[in-house]
């Protein structure tokens, strides 16, 4: 299977039986059941004009794991506030360079975050409004971590699906 | 692709003042909002809440759920069901009078 991941699921399927397939042949029916998650998605954003291009693409790539509309709305606003935060505080001055990376496994969906920047330090900024967005984040996800480093800002986020 | 968000006001028969909210709030117009939500606060009649309809906003951040914190007091919300799990996540719905918009 792994050898065949640029493969089609029909040829795969095919692939599959005859190797599997007894030199006498099958002895009775066999029936192969194959699926296969949507590919990664992979967004760039530089402003905040970006950020509904992006929903839309996240939204139509969630439909296609499956996921159903109240999670894939939770999962909007979680990756948004990431988007939003990243976007705001990334870069103040140059365009924005961020990405997201969204990955579904057969149980998990997995969310990256990446800018070039880094958040503002939560005493620069003791607003209640980025607690906000963070207590957001963590109620709306199973799990967030946000890691700082003077390169950039990195917002890994799972939830559990299916 | 900018984001979609069309505000306007209006002054019902009965005297309560509207502000209608379609779209999406995000980071990008949350300026915006606030700024429509001042005006229209000013042109409410004395101690009547201003009514903001955002039945018809299908997404909303934390940003945009700030702007109606500062404003929980005098605002009477109506909002997409869909929203009232993040507006009571973020305790917005403790703080001000929230109400689901009956489904389209």
């Amino acid at each position: 299977v792994q050898e065949n991941r640029a493969t089609s699921l029909d040829e795969l399927a095919t692939v599959v039986m005859s190797r599997l397939a007894p030199q006498s042949g099958y002895l009775d029916d066999v029936a192969l059941l194959l699926y296969r998650q949507p590919a990664p998605l992979h967004l760039a954003l530089g402003n905040v004009d970006d950020l509904a291009a992006s929903r839309t693409e996240l939204r139509s790539w969630l439909d296609r794991v499956g996921v159903g509309p109240e999670q894939a709305l939770d999962v909007l606003i979680a990756t948004g506030e990431a988007l939003a935060n990243a976007i705001e505080h990334g870069h103040r001055e140059t365009p924005a360079e961020v990405s997201l990376l969204a990955i579904a496994l057969a149980d998990t969906l997995q969310l990256t975050v990446v800018d070039a920047g880094s958040w503002k330090e939560p005493d620069a900024e003791p607003s209640i409004s980025r607690g906000r967005g963070l207590a957001l984040m963590r109620a709306l996800m199973h799990d967030v971590t946000i890691d700082t480093r003077t390169t950039g800002t990195t917002v890994h986020m799972h939830t559990r699906i299916g | 692709m900018a984001t979609p968000l069309h505000l306007s006001t209006e002054r019902r028969d009965d005297g309560t003042t509207v502000l209608r909210a379609v779209g999406e709030l995000d980071l990008s117009n949350t300026a915006t909002l606030a700024d429509a939500l001042t005006a229209a606060l000013s042109r409410r009649a004395d101690g009547t809440p201003l009514l903001v309809d955002m039945a018809r906003v299908g997404y909303l951040d934390s940003g945009a759920i700030n702007v109606l914190y500062d404003h929980a007091d005098s605002i009477e919300l109506i909002v997409n069901p869909v929203l009232l799990g993040v507006l009571k996540i973020s305790g917005l719905t403790e703080v001000a009078t929230v109400t689901a918009a009956a489904p389209d």
